[in-house]
Parts: C-alpha cells; structure tokens; sequence
C-alpha cells in the first residue's frame, strides 16, 4: 500500500508530462494510417441517416 | 416508455408537486413562496400529461 | 409504440421527433424573448430613464434576464433539441427513456428557465455570472441535466451503429462537462431549506476562481463544444458532403478537451489570484487558438467544392458564417486574454463587444442554420415558406452584428485608454463618470444593431410558421434551376 501511495507521489509531480503523453498518443492514434477506411466511412454517417425506422414519411 | 418506467416517473413528478407545497407551506420569502406554487403545478400538469398521453397511446394501439 | 420494418428488416420503434419539435418551438420563442430583453437593456444603457423607476425593470436585474435568456433559453434548447435528433439519427436509434422521459427534459428544462427568471426580476441572484440562480434553482437543474445525459448516453448506448459520429462526442463532452461544473460551482450551504438565500461554500480567491473556472468552461463546453456538435452534423447534412477531414474533427475534439478546462483564470488577470495562475490561464487560452482554427478550416473546407451552396442556399450561408464568426471569436479571444491587452480591455466594453461575436455570430448563426434545416423535415414540408425571407434574415442580423461589434470596439478601447491616461501632473485625466458620457453615441450605435437582430429574428419566425402551416411563398428562386435550396428527400 505504501509502495503505491510513493509511485503516486512521484508521478503526480510529473502530471504535465503524463497528461501530455496521453494526449499525444490520442492523436498518434487518430492518425494511424490504417484507420483512413475507417474515417471514411464514418464520416459518412450523418449523410445517410434519412431512412427513418418506424414512420412513414407524410409528406 | 414501458409502463413501469411511466409510473415510476409519475411517481417522481407527484414527489417533486409535494416538495413544491411543503416549500410554498413554509416559505420565508415571496419567491421561495412563488417557487413551491409553481414546482407544485409543474408536478401537478407533468403528471396529468403523462396520463393523458398513456391513455391516448393505449387507445391508439387497441384501434 | 407503433413498430415497423427499416432496411435492416428488424423492428425498430420510431424516432422521437415530437420531443425536437417542442424544443425547436422553445428555441424560437426564447430566442425572441433574449433578443428583446438584450435590446431593451442595451437602450436603458444609453437612456437611463428606460428603466422606469421600478426595481424589477432595472439593469441589474434583467442583465441576468437576458444573458440566460440567450445562452441557457435559447442556446439551451436549440442544443437540446438538435442533440435530441442528432444522437438518433447518427446512432440509429429512438431516444433511450422513451417519450416520458424526453417529455420531462423538455418541460423540466423550460422549468428551470421560468424560475431563474423569476428569482432574477424578482432580487434574488447569488451575484456569480452565469450561474446567478440561487441553490433551489440549481437542484432543480442538476435534477434535469441528469435525466438529459441518461436519455442521451442511453442512446448512445443503444445505438445500432457501431461508430458514435463525432457530433455525439460533442454532445456528450457539452452535457457531463456542464455536469461538473454546474454542480462544484454551485456548492452551498442555503441558509434556510425554506428560503432562496444561500452562502457559496469557497470564499475569497478561490471563490472567484471556481467561478471563472466555472464562467469560462460554460463557453468552453455549452456555447464551444454543444455547438461544434451542431456544426459537425449540419453543416455535412446541408453541403451534402462529409466533413472535410474527419480525423481533423477527432484531433479537435481531444484538443479543446485538453486545453479549455486551464484557461478560466485569464478572466482573473491583475487580481489577487497568484501570477503563476495567471500566465497558466493565458497560456493555455492562446493555446487553444490552434485546434479551434483547425474546427473552424475543417467547417469552412466542408463546402470545398460546393461553394456555389453559399450563393444559392442562405441557410448554408447562416452555417458557414458562423463558422467564420467562431474563428474571428476565438481569435480574438486568445488575444485579449494576453495579460498587456486585458489590461486595456478587461472591465471594458470590448469584452461584451468579443463575447456577442461570439454568441450572436457564432452561437446564434449556427442555431438559425439547424433550425432553419430542420423545420422542413420535421414537419414534413417540402420546403421553407420563403428562401428570399432566410437571405433578408441573414443579411438584415449581419449588419447587426457588425454595428454591435464594431461599436464596442470603438467604445471599449477609447473607454480603456480613457481610463489608464494621466495629465501631467500625474493626475488621472478623465473622471469616471466622463467616460460613460463619452460612450453614448456607441451605446445608441449598440442598440441599433440589437435591433436590426431582432427583426431579422422576428422575419425567421414569421417565416418558420408559415413553413409549419405549409405555406409556400410564390417567388423567384434562388438560381434559376432552384437548385439545392429545398432539403433532397430521402428516395
């Protein structure tokens, strides 16, 4: 217990530096090239959201 | 909504009108007053509205 | 509920979108009711007199009116409700709690806005800005706002697409931020169970910078973040073309989510809050200069290709300038938080000057571009009452905003430098009361571009419940093939 109540002191002096880690590995991750297809497709969501389940259109 | 769901929130709503008439009861000043009369009526119309419209749907899905 | 077929061949039960259209409703009635308000206060500042002797009509009392008003009333349900028709559609499924559930967000939000207005014209404010409502108000929306982020996650949750779209991630981030910092900002200790009056449980410094951390995450996270999800869904929607890079879109996301939560303190400049926590603030607020630019050019690039869209489609026009409202506003804003510029600028008109770039280019823009997009399809209409009505619109508040803007440019630097200039013997040149004099003819300028925003304000209604009735006014189109100007049905 008190092993990691020390790690937890030292590392919470250097929480500018982890914080910025994980954000640097969000973004290394958003850019991996072999999410492209992915994106893509995503990206495509909102255009083809028009077939509404459920109801039929009125108009 | 499943009926539970609309009965519990009933619930809720017919708790929140109590609270607003024990606040207005012993209010001490005119907007906590004001306040306790109005949580009252939102409570009171909220759940007239969820009756009204379990009816309306119940009577939808039997025609 | 009644339960069809969609092209998965599953029943699935309908879209909610009687809740969207309650709160589309709203966002007209208390966009007008914000607008009004703001005119009539910016006139009271100009002609005292305006405010009729009475306390319940005085500055003091409806400026806490009008900027709830605008941002929780109007702002609020307009996020409200195209969050409520954005998680469905992009995640493919009904709201999560069912009708009764959205039915008691909606009604409770309007609640909560009726009683913070009350306790404001009524004297009762706990003096934080933009969280003026006492603690009996607060509980109420934290009751509220939980109810809201379970209909919302729990569609989240349900959904029957597997990627959440980046305007959910928004969404989200708008509903648990504001969460947290409604509910730590607004810890007290009410003197009374029974009473309105409470007593904040921080005091001093640290009072002031829970308050600004608090004050500056509201923009951050409702008037920022809540909007960006708008843009991320329609801007795409109306240009009828994904969004420029949707990577670009994540990596801003994550940005403002890392950065924006440190900037509060430069509202605190030259104050009693330690320097160090002053030059974090500024630091972090020019930071954030970058991932909003790189929103605003992913917006902006959207239309690459389609920028006829701008000359035919006035409700592009709406989206698209309000991204570009973002982008001035958000540069602006890192400028003044610079600790040599707020020292001009701070307590000055240019801060309502940079914050109404903000709120009526940017946040109002946007809400009138969604709801203008969105009232055809709720109401299954073919097409608005009047595109030549949406160009008036948006031509008529422009110029509003550029008299609002550039007026309290002129006042807020000339009332700054009034206020730092010494004669030479070391005196302060002008008194306090010769600056107010000197930023009259603003204040009337000021008022005039109000005015100019409600009336285009008061043509959108008009226009939206002529398309709700299913008028179609008899004129020339916007291009000769009429092209892009009606919503493309689904088939």
């Amino acid at each position: 217990m008190e092993m990691f109540q020390e790690i937890a002191a030292v590392l919470r002096g250097y929480w500018g530096l982890w914080l910025m880690l994980i954000f640097v590995g969000l973004i290394a991750w958003t850019l991996r090239p072999s999410a492209r297809q992915k994106h893509r497709d995503a990206s495509r969501i909102p255009l083809e959201d028009d077939q509404e389940p459920g109801r039929e259109r009125k108009d | 909504m499943t009926p539970t769901g609309v009965w519990l929130l009933g619930g809720v709503s017919t708790l929140l009108g109590l609270i607003g008439l024990i606040l207005a009861a012993g209010a001490q000043d005119a907007t906590i007053y004001l306040f306790g009369l109005s949580l009252f009526g939102f409570g009171i119309l909220f759940t007239f509205g969820l009756m009204r419209r379990s009816f309306d749907l119940a009577q939808e899905d039997r025609q | 509920m009644s339960a069809t077929t969609a092209l998965t061949g599953r029943p699935v039960a309908a879209y909610d979108e009687d809740v969207v259209r309650l709160f589309v409703i709203a966002t007209m009635f208390w966009g007008i009711i914000a607008f009004t308000a703001g005119v009539y206060i910016a006139f009271q500042l100009a002609f005292p007199a305006l405010n009729l002797g009475l306390e319940y009509t005085t500055f003091g009392r409806l400026r806490p009116l009008h900027t709830s008003a605008a941002i929780f009333a109007f702002g609020g349900n307009a996020l409200l409700g195209t969050s409520f028709y954005v998680v469905q559609r992009t995640c493919r499924a009904p709201l999560f709690g069912g009708w009764a559930l959205s039915r008691f967000v909606f009604w409770g939000y309007q609640f909560f806005i009726v009683m913070a207005a009350l306790g404001y014209v009524l004297g009762v404010s706990q003096g934080r800005e933009y969280a003026e409502p006492e603690w009996y108000v607060d509980l109420w929306l934290t009751l509220v706002w939980v109810a809201y982020l379970v209909v919302f996650l729990g569609t989240v949750l349900k959904r029957r697409e597997p990627h959440i779209y980046v305007a959910n991630w928004f969404y989200l981030a708008f509903i648990i931020t504001i969460a947290v910092l409604h509910i730590v900002n607004n810890l007290a200790m009410p003197v009374s169970l029974v009473g309105t009056k409470s007593y904040s449980a921080a005091s001093g410094v640290q009072d002031a910078l829970l308050q600004w951390w608090y004050g500056h995450n509201a923009v951050g996270f409702f008037l920022t973040a809540g909007f960006l999800g708008m843009m991320y869904y329609f801007v795409p929607k109306r240009a009828e073309r994904p969004v420029y890079s949707y990577r670009l879109s994540i990596i801003h996301f994550w940005a403002l989510i890392f950065l924006y939560i440190w900037a509060g303190p430069h509202h605190l400049h030259y104050t009693a809050l330690p320097d160090w926590a002053q030059t974090l603030g500024m630091t972090f607020s020019i930071m954030l200069w970058v991932p909003s630019w790189g929103g605003m050019v992913n917006g902006i690039m959207t239309l690459s290709g389609a920028w006829d869209k701008l000359r035919t489609d006035p409700v592009m026009r709406f989206l698209v300038t309000s991204v570009a409202f973002y982008g001035m506003s958000t540069f602006e804003g890192p400028v003044m938080s610079i600790k040599a510029v707020n020292a001009l600028s701070h307590y000055t008109d240019w801060t309502i000057g940079h914050v109404h770039s903000g709120a009526l280019g940017w946040v109002a823009f946007i809400s009138f571009g969604a709801v203008y997009d969105l009232v055809p399809k709720l109401w299954h209409r073919k097409e608005l009452y009047s595109m030549r009505l949406v160009g008036w619109h948006f031509w008529i508040s422009t110029l509003g905003i550029v008299l609002y803007i550039t007026s309290m440019w002129v006042s807020g630097i000339m009332q700054g430098l009034m206020w730092r200039a010494y004669d030479h013997l070391g005196f302060l040149q002008y008194s306090f009361v010769e600056t107010v004099a000197a930023m009259h003819p603003f204040y009337v300028i000021r008022g005039l571009g109000g005015v100019l925003f409600l009336l285009g304000a008061l043509i959108m209604v008009y226009n939206l419940v002529r398309t709700i009735r299913g008028d179609v006014r008899a004129e020339a189109p916007m291009t000769p093939a009429n092209r892009a100007t009606a919503p493309i049905p689904a088939e």
